[in-house]
């Protein structure tokens, strides 16, 4: 339905019909793509209204048109793969696409809403392994439907340490060390906390020796949180029923030296 | 170890009526994880004490830094403070070198005098430590 609509108007707009392959790629456009004499060019920097609405117009059309013939026409599958994909002698299988696309970067699925709900920041003094651990987290999001964004990398720290080379009369004499600490961040975005508890267990299970994974998270309240914060502290707290039931070690040995005997006379005597 | 427990909650008069003061040689473990000689050890002694009465000293200076209670018991719970030994003190604990057992010249992140230190980023011993260029 939808194409022969298209059709139609693009009859009406002169567009002419091609095929996929007559398209040229984007990266020789510039050479082999319509030639445009220096008149077009100066009307298409100086277009009247009417004439830029016709001219968009016609290239929407042309894009939608693009579009259809991209669906219509049937495609060979040919991916392109590093290593040869060869059937294995052992398990009789080839390879599996998801052992192939441990050669590549790590795909990331596209945001559905764009919320950040996590953020893993990894550190260590290794790149490699911390590239590996980045790498490792974004591709369980991927098999998990997690958007994420690419692996970023944050500012590279260096500690300088400078000791003398040798004591006292050469004292003088320095060495410096640096030790470079490399940082790394990967968002989440739109998982909801059940499927991010998931992940973040996983990626803690099998975490690198050697780099410090860290993870902040997002939560939404609704917006009456302020008033359920009050209303826990609706009823008045007592100073020493606000203290019962305490955990902190401290708290306890001061309560246990204040009903003493020693110290009980003193508060006694105030009353 | 000997169980140390001068009568700290009770009044100070008491102190000097405890039957059995404490006393050294106390026996304690040495320490595994470092080089280990006297000062190690003796270090290593203030700490295990600081952890042992760690939780009393702060609530007597809780209690003695707390306005809100009658001057008196405030005195008396500074005056317990006081009268523990020096080695419970937070302030008698100092860092040592693991390797070497040097105080002087010490980096903490490493824990390890500047020597230690050297020899051990020259051989890349430590992880992520380089000779500095620039």
């Amino acid at each position: 339905m939808l194409s022969r609509v298209l059709k139609s108007h693009s009859a009406n707009l002169g567009v002419i019909r091609r095929s996929f392959g007559t398209f040229s790629p984007v990266y020789n456009s510039s050479s082999s793509g319509p030639e445009t004499t220096s008149d077009d060019k100066k009307s298409a920097k100086f277009s009247t209204p009417q004439e830029y609405i016709e001219q968009k117009k016609l290239e929407r059309a042309q894009e939608e048109i693009f579009q259809q013939n991209l669906l219509e026409e049937e495609f060979k599958y040919q991916p392109k793969y590093i290593s040869p994909n060869e059937v294995d002698p052992i398990t009789g299988r080839p390879i599996p696409i998801n052992v192939e696309l441990l050669k590549y970067k790590p795909l990331n699925l596209p945001k559905t809403h764009g919320h950040e709900v996590a953020k893993l920041k990894f550190r260590g003094y290794n790149e490699d392994s911390l590239i590996r651990a980045a790498e490792f987290a974004a591709r369980s999001a991927y098999y998990l439907g997690i958007p994420t964004n690419k692996i970023t990398s944050l500012k590279t720290e260096k500690r300088l340490y400078t000791v003398i080379k040798s004591p006292f009369a050469q004292a003088k004499t320095k060495q410096n060390f640096h030790r470079t600490t490399f940082n790394k961040e990967l968002v989440a975005f739109d998982a909801n906390p059940e499927v991010l508890d998931l992940w973040l267990s996983f990626v803690n299970k099998h975490a690198i020796e050697g780099v410090e994974y860290k993870a902040s998270m997002t939560t939404h309240e609704s917006l009456d949180y302020n008033k359920q914060i009050d209303a826990l502290a609706a009823d008045e707290f007592e100073l020493p029923q606000a203290y019962e039931g305490t955990t902190d070690p401290v708290a306890k040995k001061v309560e246990e030296l204040l009903k003493s005997d020693t110290f009980k006379q003193f508060l006694e005597e105030k009353k | 170890m000997a169980v140390h427990d001068s009568s700290i909650s009770g009044p100070i008069l008491a102190l000097h009526q405890v039957s059995m003061p404490f006393r050294f040689p106390v026996t304690f473990e040495v320490p595994k994880h470092c080089y280990v000689n006297a000062r190690v050890l003796r270090d290593q002694f203030k700490r295990l004490q600081y952890a042992e009465h760690e939780v009393t000293r702060k609530a007597l200076k809780y209690i003695a830094r707390n306005t809100e209670l009658p001057p008196r018991a405030r005195l008396e719970a500074q005056l317990q403070l006081t009268s523990m030994p020096k080695y419970t003190a937070f302030n008698q604990i100092r860092d040592r070198c693991v390797a070497t057992g040097n105080s002087k010249s010490l980096i903490r992140d490493f824990k390890l005098n500047r020597t230690a230190f050297r020899d051990r980023a020259r051989a890349g011993l430590i992880p992520g430590v380089k000779v500095a260029s620039w």
